[in-house]
């Protein structure tokens, strides 16, 4: 079974999170089925990035009103019902609607599972918060746990 | 006609790329107030430029629009070889043209589905008109996406490519990914072909009105380069634009309107189609033929049916630069920088774009101008909510106004990060 885990993020403050979840997970060992990739704002372009995967994680930045740095684990039904669609300029498309898009249009997609994080500040390339930091080690090792010691549990 | 009073304001707009808004008041019956604010902050990319050298020119100036990088690319090529005296020759000039056919099909095929159609079919949003016309929509994401593989092809990404430089392309591309391309693009031209008879086959407001029209024009139909005529008469190469076009601050935006001769223009698709279509070979086919009589056109709506039959151009021409590819002994010439100045455009999806560079004896740029499509329709997206809003009827209500405005205004698909690059700053000193 292919599996990609994808970063999303830009250089912008807490919005690396995504990019530095991929970071952490390079530096480890994976099994070899695992693909690895950062992407930056993908767009409409996002389920382009699946091809070949039986499975994909996303990770990004979410403002859901949580503590600064709290994360949560979503499948694909779960966060369309619960995202706000944003649905403006090609500038404001985010995960939530590019999948919402895919979706309805009949995009075969992969198992997917999302990985919100909650963020902060987002100043131009300012660095990210040092809670952002600490979250960002605790979803690494989440993921690297269960790909190399659970086999392929619920959520991931 | 009633002669009620009314404000509307829209601070955001929706489905456009960049920040703008709306602001209408009416007055006894009459219209006192209707202006399009562009309220986003300038980006200064001309002071940027400033003390760069040359070769880094095509880099600096693709970060100024994410959906349309090449068009800035390609303007500040022409104008640097233009200043250059060079001539960088045929198989240059193909690959910048096929980069460029794929940036007008990602760019109109994302105005058409996602910003544009909506409106017509009282959508909210693309997402929303989506679930009753997936595969419409889906079709449309097709196209997009495959013009956004011609990028990648040519340019090594899709965004910001890296490929373009004075002189040349900084590699060829590959052959066996240009031949994927190839399959893809006539596999594909079908489903082109029939999303042109959907928009045809959708009723459009009768918004007749007379403009002004601007484009450049070429033996096959101008994309990366031509010669500027206008619906006034004008017949002008780059370096005789500044003898009839201004720019100049209005205070309700921070992107500088521009004049034709003192008076607003039109750029884009519509203006291309009205006075170029004849230079189109895709119209005069069969298959397109059909299409021919609705151009040219007075009615603004009839950008979105221009936008899908430049797309089918875009990937025809694409098919015959493939089919005709073979790989250079060198992909660039060498170019040897002198003090000096250059004027280079091209159609951008939304329109003329021109750029104007001053150089000294090692290439840096000393003084740069860049005159965006937007900026230049500014004034005339002014005139057309006074005039289609007459036309729609002020009685209306206050919801259908509204609606009426942003759908004029999200016709041109302007894209406001592209126009305010500049900001004029008049400093007093005491």
């Amino acid at each position: 079974m292919k599996i990609k885990i994808i970063g999303l993020g830009s250089p912008h403050g807490d919005d690396q999170a995504g990019w530095e979840v991929i970071r952490l997970l390079q530096q480890q060992t994976l099994p070899e089925n695992v693909e690895l990739l950062a992407l930056d704002r993908p767009g409409l372009a996002l389920p382009n990035y699946f091809d070949g995967a039986d499975k994909v994680i996303l990770i990004d930045a979410c403002d859901a009103g949580w503590m600064l740095g709290e994360w949560q684990q979503f499948s694909l039904e779960q966060l369309l019902d619960c995202a706000g669609l944003q649905g403006g300029s090609s500038h404001q498309l985010g995960v939530a609607d590019s999948l919402q898009l895919a979706a309805i249009t009949g995009v075969e997609l992969p198992a997917i599972t999302v990985i919100c994080v909650q963020i902060g500040q987002c100043g131009q390339m300012e660095a990210m918060s040092p809670e952002l930091f600490t979250s960002s080690k605790r979803i690494c090792n989440n993921i690297h746990y269960q790909l190399n010691y659970a086999a392929v549990p619920s959520g991931i | 006609m009633s002669k009620r009073n009314l404000s509307i304001r829209v601070p955001i707009l929706a489905r456009v790329e960049g920040e703008g808004a709306m602001d209408l008041d009416i007055r006894d019956g009459a219209i006192e107030k209707l202006q399009l604010r562009i309220y986003e902050p300038p980006r200064f990319f001309e002071k940027f430029l400033e003390g760069r050298a040359y070769h880094e020119i095509p880099d600096v100036v693709a970060r100024i629009c994410g959906i349309c990088p090449v068009a800035y690319q390609v303007s500040a090529v022409n104008a640097i070889e233009s200043a250059f005296n060079m001539d960088p020759g045929p198989w240059v000039k193909a690959m910048r043209r096929l980069i460029y056919l794929g940036e007008w099909i990602e760019s109109h095929a994302l105005h058409i589905h996602l910003l544009a159609l909506p409106d017509f079919f009282g959508y909210q949003s693309g997402i929303a008109m989506a679930k009753d016309h997936p595969a419409e929509v889906r079709r449309g994401l097709k196209l997009q996406n495959l013009g956004n593989e011609i990028m990648r092809c040519i340019g090594a990404r899709s965004v910001h490519p890296v490929s373009i430089k004075v002189g040349g392309l900084h590699k060829a591309p590959d052959d066996a990914k240009l031949a994927r391309l190839l399959r893809a693009l006539e596999e594909a031209l079908p489903e082109a072909l029939e999303m042109c008879d959907w928009l045809a086959s959708i009723p459009l407001p009768d918004d007749q009105q007379t403009f002004n029209c601007t484009a450049l024009k070429a033996a096959n139909y101008a994309v990366e380069d031509g010669i500027l005529v206008s619906s006034t008469g004008l017949n002008l190469k780059p370096e005789q634009y500044d003898q009839h076009f201004t720019e100049f601050h209005q205070p309700q935006s921070t992107a500088l309107w521009s004049h034709m001769d003192g008076e607003a223009y039109l750029v884009g698709p519509l203006a291309r189609m009205n006075l170029t279509a004849q230079t189109m070979p895709a119209i005069s086919q069969p298959v397109m033929h059909k299409f021919a009589h609705r151009f040219p056109s007075n009615n603004m709506f009839d950008s979105m049916l221009a936008r899908g039959i430049e797309i089918v151009f875009a990937m025809q021409e694409a098919i015959s630069i493939l089919q005709g590819y073979s790989r250079p002994q060198h992909s660039f010439i060498e170019s040897t920088p002198q003090e000096s100045q250059g004027q280079g455009w091209s159609e951008a999806p939304r329109g003329l774009l021109w750029h104007h560079y001053e150089l000294d004896r090692q290439g840096i740029v000393r003084k740069a101008r860049l005159v965006p499509p937007t900026s230049q329709n500014q004034a005339r997206i002014e005139q057309d909510l006074h005039r289609s809003l007459l036309n729609f009827g002020l009685d209306n209500s206050d919801d259908d106004i509204r609606l009426h405005c942003e759908k004029v205004i999200r016709n041109y698909d302007p894209c406001i990060s592209c126009a305010t690059h500049f900001l004029k700053l008049n400093t007093v000193r005491r």
